[in-house]
């Protein structure tokens, strides 16, 4: 036990003994007795010879507290902690996307390699019995070892860490962990530098950057999309942003490449050049699109970052499932038109809230339930006693006379040339605005309740018709997409997005021609770590495909790489204590035992004024 | 002003008393002894009743054919018997004031002085450790014997020994000695003061003056740092019911050392607690040793 107790300023140590002596000669002196002046002490100084009245040393109880008191001071003045605990280090290694970018590029070693060597040489510096702990900044901050660990284990932490396809808010990592005040340093390493304009007044930050000797230049892919209109899809467009990070002007070329629904390999679409002006973006398009579940357009350039020379697309990445409620009997309302949904059809008798707890939206066509949904929903011509539009008597040949125009559910309408059949003027909830009014009344109305959205048009927008009611079918669009809340178009999902699988799912594997794995699927869903094409198979139907990119111009922009600001730790924290340090438990200690002392001694002190005598 | 014991009633009964003698002296049975005052006459100063054993020849006859009762002349020889109170002012008959000790010596010599005084014998008062030794005669010195005796401030340091010297060589003849103390020093300086008064061919009396603390000590379980009043010592004890104990068997020893010397001295002694009342001590506790009688 003893040799796993250390003193920081041992010498402080002999304050211990230096008090027992004196508090012992303070008793001694003080256990000389009351003083009593007598006749003569002839007889006495016989008597204190004899064996009964020796003087004895009773030392009261009270002397054993001040002496524990003393020697628990000592103690703590003395900064006792435990032995073989160490100092305690942070190192914190930005994994984030930039560091993917390669220094030499004839040479696969990246900055995230150079952000290794860099800790690795920092833990070499550190004591043996120094205690570490290994964080990655990105997607967030993460610790990789769960426990303290030493610097020769911390290594192999180190080798496991990846690029994230992520940025980094070092910043705020750097705050959080600054806040914890058992760390005694916290080492970082990026390819960020700090802004040193302000030194930071927490002397425990040491910060290490890489990369910064040699300006490595970059060209990305910042954004990807499948341009044009659903309805005409010979129409569609796909394009892409492409980023310059780079000094000097350049020519590049780029493949476009499509996945066709029965292949099972990427084919080559077209190759375009461009050349872009250093610091610029350009945007270059692939027209005549054949039909395909996957697009992706590369640049074919020995860059910075190769990752993001490479963008994925899949036309049916958001199909994303509507419940539609309906008693019609006809089943032809042209739901398979709208290719980017997934409708299932119920009844009204077959509706419960229950099924859509996990936030479907839900469609009623002619019939209402007793309450509003907890779902984003879509009324369309309610019946008359529904609980939420109170309508009025059918109206033919209504007229529009006004709407809201910035609404996103009138995007792309000439409402003018709107024309009704039979309108069900509808009354306007207190919660919601009226978007398209009629000399009738109201023929659209939305609003917001309770974090849900909800719609009613007074009039019947199905069976979809596409092409041959443009009006209504973009009315139905938009009010689809207002409802789904999403980008029906974007096709691909950022990083770390989860996806919910249809129970019938049996796999999920990466599309990248580098690299074929499969993605754990957990509780029915799965979670896209990486940029890259993915397969969804399925026994029951067509394999989908779904896209994920990572798109950054910031972590992209290999020549200018971010500054983080450290004034931000401008509060320099109280001394951070050795999180094996006894001095405040020891001080705890001898605050308790003080106050137990004087609540005893007023005690006593109380109970002997009672039986005082006087001697003379 | 007199101290509070001495009420009118007391000392009416302390007219009563006499110092008595056990031994003749020179100059108390006329014609026993030659008288050491030859050529400077038999002054008569009173009368007295007869006693069996008195010279019958110094009846007055005078007086009987008057009286039909007997009386004998004194002379001032005869009276000159001197009585010396040597009474112990130091710190240690004042250490406690609870116990009085000093109070009741003084109280005690002032008794004995008036007593000696009214049977018309001489007192010589000394103070130990007071450089003036008073002789008083005559009940009306009595008044400013008191005052003396009142005046005198205890507390003082003083020899035992040396002092007792110093006063036996106030007496010029052989009387009575009493000597009023706590006798709380060593055997040896009792027996150095009291050899010198025996030196002086007196009777000697000694009263012990004791507290009621010195017989008693209180106990408790704490030390005691006890300081001796006169020579500073400092003892530090533990007074338990066991070390009392011891104590009171010391003391018990101490005292039979003395008594046992004062036995073979032919000195009568007399223990006192102030804690008694004094009466007791002057009508009863006196008598009992013979050094009063009524």
């Amino acid at each position: 036990m003893l040799s796993s107790i250390g003193l920081t300023y041992p010498w402080m140590l002999i304050l211990a003994p230096l008090c027992a002596a004196f508090l012992l000669y303070v008793y001694l002196k003080r256990g000389q007795g009351k003083r009593l002046i007598i006749s003569s002490t002839l007889i006495f100084s016989q008597l204190k010879n004899t064996a009964s009245a020796r003087r004895r040393i009773n030392l009261p109880w009270r002397l054993l507290v001040e002496l524990l008191v003393f020697t628990l001071l000592a103690f703590a003045a003395a900064g006792v902690f435990r032995v073989g605990a160490g100092e305690r280090v942070a190192i914190l290694i930005d994994n984030s996307f930039s560091l993917n970018a390669r220094p030499q590029l004839d040479k696969q070693k990246s900055l995230l390699d150079l952000s290794r060597e860099s800790a690795r040489k920092y833990l070499q510096s550190l004591p043996n019995d120094a205690e570490v702990a290994i964080y990655i900044t990105s997607p967030r901050l993460i610790q990789l070892s769960k426990s303290w660990i030493s610097p020769s284990s911390a290594n192999l932490f180190i080798d496991q860490i990846e690029v994230a396809p992520a940025g980094a808010n070092i910043e705020s990592e750097l705050a959080q962990l600054a806040r914890k005040s058992e760390l005694r340093r916290i080492y970082i390493v990026s390819d960020q530098s700090p802004a040193l304009k302000e030194l930071p007044k927490d002397d425990r930050i040491k910060f290490s950057t890489v990369g910064g000797e040699k300006q490595i230049e970059n060209f990305s892919i910042g954004d990807i999309a499948l341009e044009g209109n659903s309805l005409t899809p010979e129409n569609v467009v796909l394009s892409a942003n492409i980023l310059s990070h780079a000094k000097t002007q350049k020519s590049l070329s780029i493949v476009a490449s499509f996945l066709s629904t029965a292949g099972s390999s990427l084919s080559i679409l077209s190759t375009q050049g461009l050349t872009i002006e250093p610091g610029n973006s350009k945007k270059i398009s692939f027209k005549n699109l054949p039909d395909a579940t996957l697009y992706k357009i590369e640049l074919k350039e020995n860059d910075g970052i190769l990752l993001d020379n490479s963008a994925w697309i899949a036309p049916t990445t958001l199909k994303r499932r509507i419940l539609f409620v309906t008693d019609s009997p006809d089943n032809n309302l042209g739901l398979e038109k709208i290719g980017l949904l997934d409708f299932k059809i119920i009844n009204s008798q077959a509706y419960s809230p229950k099924l859509i707890e996990d936030g479907t939206p839900i469609i009623f066509d002619s019939n209402s339930p007793a309450e509003l949904p907890p779902s984003n929903s879509l009324f369309i011509n309610p019946p008359d006693n529904n609980a939420f539009y109170s309508s009025r008597n059918v109206s033919r040949n209504s007229q529009v006379t006004d709407w809201v125009e910035a609404h996103p559910i009138l995007t792309y309408l000439n409402l003018a040339a709107l024309k009704m059949q039979a309108l069900k003027p509808l009354g306007v909830p207190s919660w919601a605005n009226s978007l398209i009014n009629t000399s009738d009344g109201p023929a659209v109305v939305a609003g917001e309740f309770n974090r849900h959205r909800y719609a009613a048009v007074g009039f019947q927008i199905f069976p979809y018709e596409g092409g041959e009611n443009r009006l209504v079918s973009i009315l139905s669009l938009n009010l689809l997409k207002w409802l789904v809340d999403s980008s029906l178009n974007n096709g691909y999902l950022p990083p770390y997005s989860t996806l919910k699988l249809e129970p019938t799912t049996s796999s999920v594997h990466s599309l990248d021609d580098k690299n074929f794995s499969r993605e754990p699927i957990q509780k029915g869903q799965v979670t896209f770590s990486r940029p890259g094409a993915y397969a969804l198979n399925d026994s029951t139907r067509p394999t989908r495909m779904v896209a994920v990119n990572f798109f950054s111009s910031q972590e992209s922009n290999t020549l200018e790489p971010g500054k983080y600001n450290l004034s931000t730790l401008a509060t320099k924290l109280e001394e951070p204590q050795s999180p094996h340090s006894w001095t405040k438990l020891l001080a705890e200690v001898v605050l308790i035992i003080l106050i137990l002392d004087l609540i005893i001694s007023t005690l006593s002190t109380i109970r002997q004024r009672s039986t005082k005598w006087n001697l003379t | 002003m007199l101290p509070a014991n001495f009420s009118p009633e007391f000392l009416k009964r302390l007219e009563l008393l006499k110092i008595h003698t056990s031994r003749a002296f020179q100059g108390r049975r006329q014609g026993e002894h030659i008288s050491l005052k030859k050529g400077f006459g038999i002054e008569f100063s009173d009368y007295r009743k007869y006693e069996l054993g008195d010279n019958p020849r110094h009846i007055d006859w005078g007086v009987y054919g008057r009286t039909d009762r007997f009386y004998v002349k004194r002379f001032r020889e005869e009276e000159n018997i001197s009585i010396l109170i040597a009474i112990d002012p130091s710190r240690s008959m004042v250490a406690s004031t609870t116990d009085r000790k000093w109070e009741v010596a003084r109280d005690l010599a002032m008794a004995l002085s008036y007593i000696t005084l009214m049977q018309q014998d001489s007192v010589i008062l000394a103070p130990l450790g007071h450089q003036a030794c008073s002789s008083f005669y005559g009940g009306r010195a009595f008044h400013q014997l008191a005052a003396s005796l009142t005046k005198i401030k205890p507390g003082k340091d003083l020899q035992f020994d040396r002092e007792l010297f110093t006063a036996a060589n106030k007496v010029k003849f052989p009387g009575k000695a009493i000597v009023i103390s706590d006798f709380l020093m060593p055997f040896e300086v009792i027996e150095r003061g009291f050899n010198s008064l025996r030196a002086k061919n007196l009777e000697i009396c000694a009263v012990q003056i004791l507290g009621e603390h010195e017989v008693d000590p209180p106990i408790g379980r704490a030390q005691h740092t006890l300081v001796d009043s006169e020579t500073n010592q400092q003892i530090e004890l533990l007074l338990n019911e066991d070390s009392k104990a011891e104590y009171l068997y010391l003391l018990e020893k101490h005292n039979l050392e003395i008594r046992r010397y004062f036995l073979s001295a032919s000195i009568s002694y007399l223990q006192f607690v102030t804690s008694k009342p004094f009466d007791d001590l002057v009508f009863t506790r006196l008598p009992e040793i013979g050094l009063i009688k009524c």
